[in-house]
């Protein structure tokens, strides 16, 4: 985002009323869901063309290369949220860090899971944490989940089209209960007891899908997290390195686990075969 | 791959939508409600990007509890479809919203005329459905849809479709073009909701999990 820097926030009047797509004000950083745009004719396709994350080689042109790739899931059982996620980080074959949190912690109720562009889920997200304390400063109670997904979809709205890349969890418990929402650029916006997001989301849909039920005890609910993560690990090349997982309940998040994948992986092979002798 | 059908029968009107949200090659939900009301007596159909269909949904919502509060009185149904289109028109040069919708409202039935038809002033009230799609066409229909549907199902409602339907008869039709859509349809649409408006008002008929209100 170094190319933002020194570009200076002023923009021919005749632009301002343009009418191809709606933009934030720009014309000030002030707000905190506002952000510097590149001072070209049309902001939205420069940063679309530019700064986009695209699957597979569609960056290779690009100047800017997102660090992406991911397997990310949570749900709501009856005693509370599971969060569960890998750490890998990719820049197309290149593997770019092993050690990323992906969970991030919003405060010490809310969290936010990370996938699709880094830098986007973690500026946006830590943006949200932002405007969350603000509310919490100016209405002296903390922010419903519900609302704090809004402000995050809110965000994602006013900046569609300009080639964001983020797909979150925005998990906690607030004074309904336990609450789970789905957030992406499109600014789609989705409340269910389960999601899973990021390239290795279809093979963690398929052990979580399978295994899933509203009853399972704590120990049960950790297992499963751990194990969804590890089957799209093992099988998306874009997913890996520790399986992070936490657990929310009426007192907050508290981090249960950091485990090596691979040592996961021998665990459950050994598993297996004491099952077949 | 959204699909909105809807139509009137005698005093109402049916609107039957599917319940999934897909991105990409995945479902990420399966019992999403696409069919939101707008007032007592109105309820509009959306297919198109799940950010747009809740802004614009919830726009039109809030600007037509405004003109309650400012007016005393709701628009009728025709109003409302009117005032849809021209915030479509003028969404379709700025960008905020792509959806395509259908529009069901009741009113009572003190106007002379609905859809071409001469209304009866004892009739049990008439209920309209309009479609209109994101570039602002607005027309006023006996039934619709929207989506991919519309390939499969218009022709099972140019079959069965008559004025005078019961509610009955219509959620017959309805369980037609499910059946169809079933059979036919490469991607599957996943369970039908369902929902009336009539002179009670707006009401679920079958809700997103399929399961029916009495």
């Amino acid at each position: 985002m170094a190319n933002f820097i020194g570009v200076a926030p002023t923009i021919p009047s005749s632009l301002l009323d343009s009418h191809i797509t709606p933009r934030p004000d720009f014309t000030t950083c002030t707000d905190p869901s506002n952000f510097l745009i590149p001072n070209v004719t049309d902001p939205a396709f420069y940063c679309r063309s530019n700064f986009a994350s695209a699957s597979g080689d569609k960056d290779a042109q690009q100047v800017v290369k997102f660090a992406k790739g991911t397997t990310t899931l949570a749900f709501k059982f009856n005693e509370g949220i599971i969060v569960s996620v890998d750490s890998r980080s990719t820049m197309g074959a290149y593997i770019a860090s092993q050690t990323v949190k992906k969970i991030i912690e919003i405060n010490p109720f809310l969290l936010g899971t990370m996938a699709g562009g880094a830098a986007d889920c973690s500026f946006w997200e830590r943006n949200l944490g932002m405007q969350c304390r603000l509310y919490e400063l100016r209405n002296k109670k903390r922010i419903s989940v519900a609302s704090a997904s809004k402000l995050l979809a809110n965000t994602m709205n006013s900046y569609r089209g300009y080639g964001l890349s983020m797909g979150t969890m925005v998990t906690g418990w607030d004074e309904t209960g336990p609450q789970l929402y789905y957030v992406d650029n499109d600014a789609t916006r989705l409340h269910d007891n389960l999601f899973s997001v990021g390239s290795g989301s279809t093979y963690a849909y398929g052990v979580l899908d399978t295994y899933y039920r509203p009853d399972l005890t704590i120990p049960e609910a950790i297992d499963l997290g751990k194990r969804a993560i590890y089957h799209a690990t093992h099988r998306d090349a874009y997913s890996g390195g520790i399986n992070n997982l936490y657990h929310v309940q009426a007192d907050g998040w508290k981090k249960i686990h950091a485990i090596d994948v691979n040592e996961l992986h021998y665990e459950f092979a050994d598993e297996k075969n004491e099952m077949v002798a | 791959m959204d699909s909105i059908i809807g139509l009137r029968y005698n005093g109402g009107v049916l609107l039957a939508s599917d319940t999934n949200n897909a991105r990409s090659i995945l479902v990420y939900q399966h019992d999403i409600d696409k069919i939101s009301q707008l007032t007592p007596h109105a309820m509009l159909g959306l297919s198109g990007p799940n950010c747009d269909l809740v802004n614009f949904s919830e726009f039109v919502e809030k600007n037509l509890t405004m003109y309650r509060l400012k007016n005393g009185d709701t628009l009728s149904t025709s109003g409302i479809a009117n005032y849809c289109r021209s915030e479509l028109a003028t969404a379709l040069r700025k960008g905020p919203f792509q959806v395509n919708t259908l529009l069901a409202g009741w009113d009572a039935s003190s106007k002379k005329t609905v859809n071409g038809t001469t209304v009866d002033p004892t009739s049990p009230g008439v209920g309209s459905l309009y479609y209109i799609d994101y570039m602002g066409t607005m027309s006023p229909v006996n039934y619709g849809c929207q989506g991919y549907c519309s390939n499969f199902v218009l022709s099972v409602l140019d079959r069965e479709w008559r004025e005078g339907l019961t509610k009955e008869e219509a959620l017959e039709i309805i369980s037609h073009c499910e059946q169809v859509l079933k059979k036919r349809f490469l991607v599957d649409q996943g369970v039908f909701g369902v929902k009336k408006v009539d002179k009670e008002g707006v009401g679920v008929v079958r809700d997103t999990n399929g399961v029916l209100v009495a």
